[in-house]
This record gives structure tokens, sequence and C-alpha cells, in this order.
């Protein structure tokens, strides 16, 4: 049966997120458990599976669909498979994307879940409706216990869409079992916040018409250019580090900004 | 909740109602305790800009060490900043007017930070992270 479109689009605009489970097929979700423990970082968008996870037709659809546009694009957003091994702390919460929360909708961070995520392998914390406020990194780090905050456990293949302005964390990791995150995003689809890709991430994406089509706009760098956070390496002050916290739409006009003024 | 310095005031008053004073041995152990007091800092997010208002958000710092450092587990000891107030914290900072961003809020609840001091060893029993070490 097809989802219910609608109704999760009511949910991702009323809580921030939604969540995602049983979407995809057993041999993918087996597929990218090897690599998500295996392929740290951004090497694992190198890996034919999980290629094949962010050109997941009914994910795009729905992504299209909550985003209002046919013409959709994969984003480099926090391109990351964070892996821990446990046992080890949390960390505090933050948003990923500051100051989008007041900006239309044009973007949404992807958090997928290669195994099962239990309350002690340091899941993954929201606080539903959090995405509508603007927060500045040094007041999201001083919270504590929230009132309506809520832990993530998920069964395996589980994929979480979240606002990119969403407050969230990692809980304290307590068992001594791996724990792999793979965060990616989607955005509507615009030529002036073109992106970067390793030749091989960007040869694994384009494998199919849709992938083709999601990764339009991208450009092959090396790897280190290709690190969300990269653009940081323009400048080391630290008013010019703290727009690292602008890493979707903003961060990335900014660092073409930059480009273009060196270049 | 009695403290250490509490404890010494309820002995010396017994001391001096069954007559046998408060010695120099004792106000030592008195100044002891005064100076090896250590402030503690105590968060409350509060879902209005009143003492009374309940707790949104809560986080406990000071000179000792959590279960974790971050594993948001614990509600709030305390309904509100008033019941804290009443366990003998004092308000050091007020919240900050909001003003909101292009119709919205930039900010989780209304902020004040409290503190209270305790020889070393003692305050809460937890943070919101487990338990205070």
């Amino acid at each position: 049966m097809k989802p219910d479109f609608k109704s999760l689009k009511k949910q991702f605009m009323d809580a921030g997120y939604v969540i995602l489970e049983d979407w995809f097929e057993p041999a993918l979700v087996e597929q990218t458990f090897k690599d998500g423990m295996e392929c740290k970082g951004i090497s694992v968008f190198e890996c034919e599976r999980v290629g094949d996870l962010l050109c997941h037709a009914r994910v795009v659809e729905l992504v299209a669909f909550i985003l209002g546009t046919p013409d959709v694009a994969i984003s480099p957003f926090r391109f990351w498979n964070h892996l821990v091994t446990g046992p080890g702390d949390g960390g505090g919460w933050h948003v990923d994307d500051t100051w989008m929360a007041n900006r239309p909708l044009t973007e949404i961070l992807c958090m997928y879940y290669p195994q099962d995520v239990t309350e002690k392998m340091g899941p993954t914390m929201v606080l539903p409706g959090s995405h509508r406020r603007l927060y500045t990194p040094p007041q999201t780090s001083k919270l504590g216990w929230i009132r309506g905050q809520e832990k993530l456990t998920v069964t395996a293949g589980t994929l979480v869409m979240t606002c990119s302005s969403i407050l969230h964390a990692k809980a304290a990791h307590g068992s001594d079992q791996p724990r792999s995150m793979i965060k990616y995003g989607y955005e509507a689809s615009d030529p002036k916040y073109g992106y970067y890709l390793t030749q091989v991430a960007y040869d694994n994406l384009r494998r199919t018409n849709l992938g083709q089509s999601l990764t339009k706009y991208a450009e092959v760098k090396d790897k280190r250019d290709v690190v969300w956070n990269s653009y940081a390496d323009f400048h080391q002050s630290y008013t010019f580090q703290d727009f690292k916290h602008q890493i979707g739409i903003a961060g990335r006009a900014l660092r073409k900004h930059l480009e273009h003024e060196q270049g | 909740m009695a403290t250490k310095i509490e404890s010494w005031l309820n002995q010396a008053e017994m001391k001096l109602s069954n007559g046998s004073g408060v010695s120099t041995e004792d106000l030592q152990t008195l100044r002891a305790l005064i100076c090896g007091e250590q402030q503690h800092l105590l968060y409350i997010w509060a879902n209005a800009d009143l003492v009374a208002a309940d707790v949104i958000s809560w986080n406990y710092f000071g000179p000792f060490d959590s279960e974790f450092m971050f594993d948001p587990k614990n509600e709030c000891p305390y309904k509100n900043v008033k019941d804290a107030m009443a366990d003998g914290w004092r308000v050091i900072s007020f919240p900050g007017i909001e003003y909101p961003l292009d119709n919205a809020h930039t900010q989780l609840g209304h902020e004040f930070i409290l503190e209270r001091f305790f020889a070393s060893g003692e305050g809460l029993d937890y943070t919101p992270h487990g338990a205070r070490k």
C-alpha cells in the first residue's frame, strides 16, 4: 500500500521530523549495514548500496512532495557516516543549520540507521516542534533535560527525515555495540547552491537516470573539499569559524561567494 | 536539604540550649566549612517569565562530575524557580527580553540562572545526565 504522503507531510511539518520504517528492501538494509560498519565519514557515499539508498525512488517522491517541487537534488548537507563504537558520552543539543527556521522549506535532513538502535546504543534525541525556532549554538549547548524530548530507538533500515533546523542530540552510548547513522539530505534543486562530491561518489550516484537528475549540479572535488565544513578552511578567525554552523544553503552560498572572491 | 553548615548550626543551637556552649574548635570547623564552599549553578528554562512558571528545561553545573557529560534523562528536582528558591537557591540572572526575529522565537523558554553554595562534595544528588560525582 502506498504511504499516505499527506499524513507524512503533516507529521513532518508539525513535529519537524517523520520516521520511515520498512521502506527499504531487506537486501539494501543488509548491505548498508555492512557498509555502515566498514566505511566511516564521507567514504560511505562511495558504496553502491548507499548510492541506491540516496536514489531510492519512493523516498525521493516523498521528498518532492514535502518540498513541493518535482525538481529535487541530493544535498551534501552534513554528508557523514556517524559510526560510534561505544561505550561513550553523548553530544549536546544542537541544530545542524542555524537561521533556517524562518525561511521557506528548501531542504530536508536525513538520518538513516542501518542497524537497530536501542536505548543503550546512543540513540538520536530530538525535540518535536523545535524546528520552528531560531537557536544559536551558545543557547542550545547549555540545555540539558527538555520537556517533550524524544529518543529515537529504531529498527534496522529506518530513515528519519527531519527539518534542518530541528534541535537534536546524541544520547550516551552505554553498550559496546557499534552504531552507525548515515546522514545526508535533499534540497529543492538550485544551480546557485552547487556542491561537491568525490569522483567515486559522483560516479556511484549517477548510475541511474534518477541519480543523474539528483546530482545534476554536483561537481567533483577531492576528499578534503567535499567534507561539509571544509569552507571553514578559508579563514581561521573565530567569527568565521562560527559560520560552520551554517552548513546548509546559507553556508554553501557563503562558500561559493568566497571561492569567487579568491578565484 | 541539610547542608554541613546547616548541620553545624543545628548542633550549635543544641549546645547553646544545653549550656555547653560553642567552642573555639567548633568555630574553626565552621570557618573551614565556609571557606570550602563552592558555587553551583542551576539553569532553569521556564515556560513564562515568572518564578512560578513550570520548568521546560534544566541543567546543573559546578565543580563536580556527572555520570555522563550529556545524557539528559532526569527531570528537574524543582517544579519551578520558586521551589528552587525555597530550597536555598538565589536567582543571579533573569530572563532577557525576547525580540522574535521574522516572527520566529529565538530562544527556548525563559532562562533563569540560580546559584547556591555547597561544601565540597555536597549538592543536588543528580544532574540531568545522571548521578553527581
